[in-house]
């Protein structure tokens, strides 16, 4: 009777400890789980950020600044070009033909310089912007990828854990006894002469003639 | 149940969790908190106001109810962006260590990134502007005196041929104030480039596990960027300007009459009308 409620309770007990065995890899395994999608959701944080640029509005918000940047440069310098170079004046008496030449050919060239600088600013706002989107996509791309190594890492951190998470040594050993227990002790009692200190268990398969088990080979 | 566990931890057996997975797990952890921190060190050399890194929030509830005791330490690095020192008996929770602010440049002091960037691409757009404006202006000036001396040669000081030449040459010379706009910018995207290029060498060292060197290269990138920047050579971009002037050209053609008409009156007249040595004829 004790031999059998012996046996009874080490199934239990393994039980126990294999049902603690999962939990613990589930534990685990949602753990990883979190960290890995706390990680994604900043890599794709990163990326989104990124994409949010890409739309038609941002890129031309993102236009209109390149081109106002760059025009003010044309302007600072050509500015500061025509200070350095006043235009010609001639000596002396000079014809009104002459005068009104030189009055058309200024307006003239204000209206090119203009032109040409509004030509030229628009002529180089998408190199501007394809830079800036190079240094953003570059930055985007880092900080991914920082993440995705991070999740990559812990997680094989993780699987190493799981894979190496083992039984309660104690509730094995108890498991253990009580199998023994239940096994021998019947015979023991019967005098069959077997040694007290063998170890015998179920889940070995040890022989027991007085319960008719096979001998391990 | 609790009477197993803690006695097994007594013994050092471990609560069914190898104990060696669970450090290696925990230092994992650790060692992204230690690069996430330098990322954060590296950009904010390059950009202000940027959020420190955000800890680790598990997105299921209940965890620490559901997580055995014994493997609580897992966890109890509340926020692995912190960097945590390990613990080599894995016990006992470790108290992170809180992330420094921000790093401050040691060559800006009491300046933002962007007002340091700001202050060199200034500084280097005045200096280029400087440099190619008095190469333009060079130009500028031999031009318009070789322009006013044909105009005279020429007898068109006055004329209309003479306000469109002058007007022209105005007009070329403020052309070529885009030009040095042109370069100008140019050397600022290299500028820019090339930080940006130190920014990503930098956080690639640490994404391959380097320590605070990378931060060391970030700062010393910035400032190699803007000497590279500085040494850069000048282009040439004035060559072909004030070539095409219709009255310098005029002008040129008709001294180059007078000096076939000179030839010619020397080959004629003997030397009535002396010629200079290199144009002299050869004796024959």
């Amino acid at each position: 009777m004790w031999e059998i409620l012996a046996l009874l309770a080490s199934a239990a007990v393994k039980a126990n400890a294999a049902n603690e065995v999962e939990k613990r890899q589930n534990d685990l395994a949602r753990l990883n789980a979190d960290y890995s999608k706390d990680r994604s959701d900043k890599a794709l944080a990163e990326a989104r950020k990124y994409f949010d640029r890409l739309k038609p509005e941002s890129r031309e918000a993102q236009s209109t600044q390149a081109k106002a940047e760059l025009t003010q440069n044309l302007q600072d310098t050509v500015g500061a070009i025509e200070k350095f170079a006043p235009p010609q004046v001639t000596q002396g008496r000079v014809s009104d033909a002459y005068t009104k030449r030189v009055a058309s050919g200024g307006s003239d060239n204000t209206k090119r310089l203009n032109d040409a600088i509004a030509r030229l600013s628009v002529i180089g706002a998408p190199a501007q912007v394809s830079l800036d989107d190079q240094s953003r996509f570059g930055q985007a791309a880092l900080a991914g990828s920082g993440h995705y190594d991070a999740a990559s890492s812990v997680a094989d951190a993780y699987q190493n854990a799981i894979a190496r998470v083992r039984p309660n040594p104690l509730k094995q050993m108890l498991a253990e006894g009580l199998d023994a227990y239940g096994v021998l002790g019947g015979n023991r009692s019967a005098g069959t002469g077997i040694p007290a200190n063998s170890q015998y268990s179920l889940s070995y398969g040890r022989p027991s003639s007085s319960i008719g088990l096979r001998p391990r080979p | 149940m609790g009477l197993f566990d803690g006695l097994a931890d007594m013994l050092g057996f471990g609560g069914g969790t190898n104990k060696f997975a669970e450090q290696q797990v925990r230092e994992q952890k650790a060692e992204q908190a230690r690069k996430d921190a330098l990322r954060y060190e590296i950009n904010s050399l390059f950009e202000s106001g940027l959020p420190p890194p955000t800890g680790y929030a598990p997105t299921t509830t209940g965890t620490m109810e559901n997580v055995p005791a014994n493997s609580r330490d897992i966890i109890g690095i509340s926020s692995p962006f912190m960097v945590a020192p390990t613990n080599p008996s894995g016990a006992v929770p470790i108290s992170p260590q809180p992330i420094p602010p921000p790093p401050q440049a040691t060559y800006a002091p009491g300046k933002t990134p962007e007002e340091l960037f700001r202050a060199q691409e200034s500084e280097l757009q005045n200096a280029l502007r400087g440099n190619y404006g008095a190469d333009l202006g060079d130009k500028f000036t031999d031009a318009s005196r070789t322009l006013k001396f044909n105009a005279a040669n020429t007898g068109q000081i006055g004329g209309s041929a003479y306000a469109d030449s002058a007007a022209k040459l105005s007009r070329e010379n403020s052309l070529g104030g885009t030009r040095i706009a042109d370069a100008v910018q140019r050397a600022v995207n290299g500028l820019r480039a090339e930080r940006e290029r130190t920014r990503g060498n930098a956080l690639s060292l640490v994404n391959s596990g380097a320590g605070r060197e990378a931060v060391s290269a970030a700062q010393s990138g910035i400032q190699s960027a803007i000497s590279q920047a500085r040494a850069q050579q000048q282009e040439r971009l004035f060559d072909d300007l004030f070539s095409g002037l219709a009255l310098g050209m005029e002008g040129r053609n008709a001294a180059d009459e007078r000096a076939k008409l000179a030839a010619l009156y020397q080959s004629k007249t003997g030397s009535f009308f002396p010629q200079s040595a290199t144009n002299s004829p050869t004796i024959r």
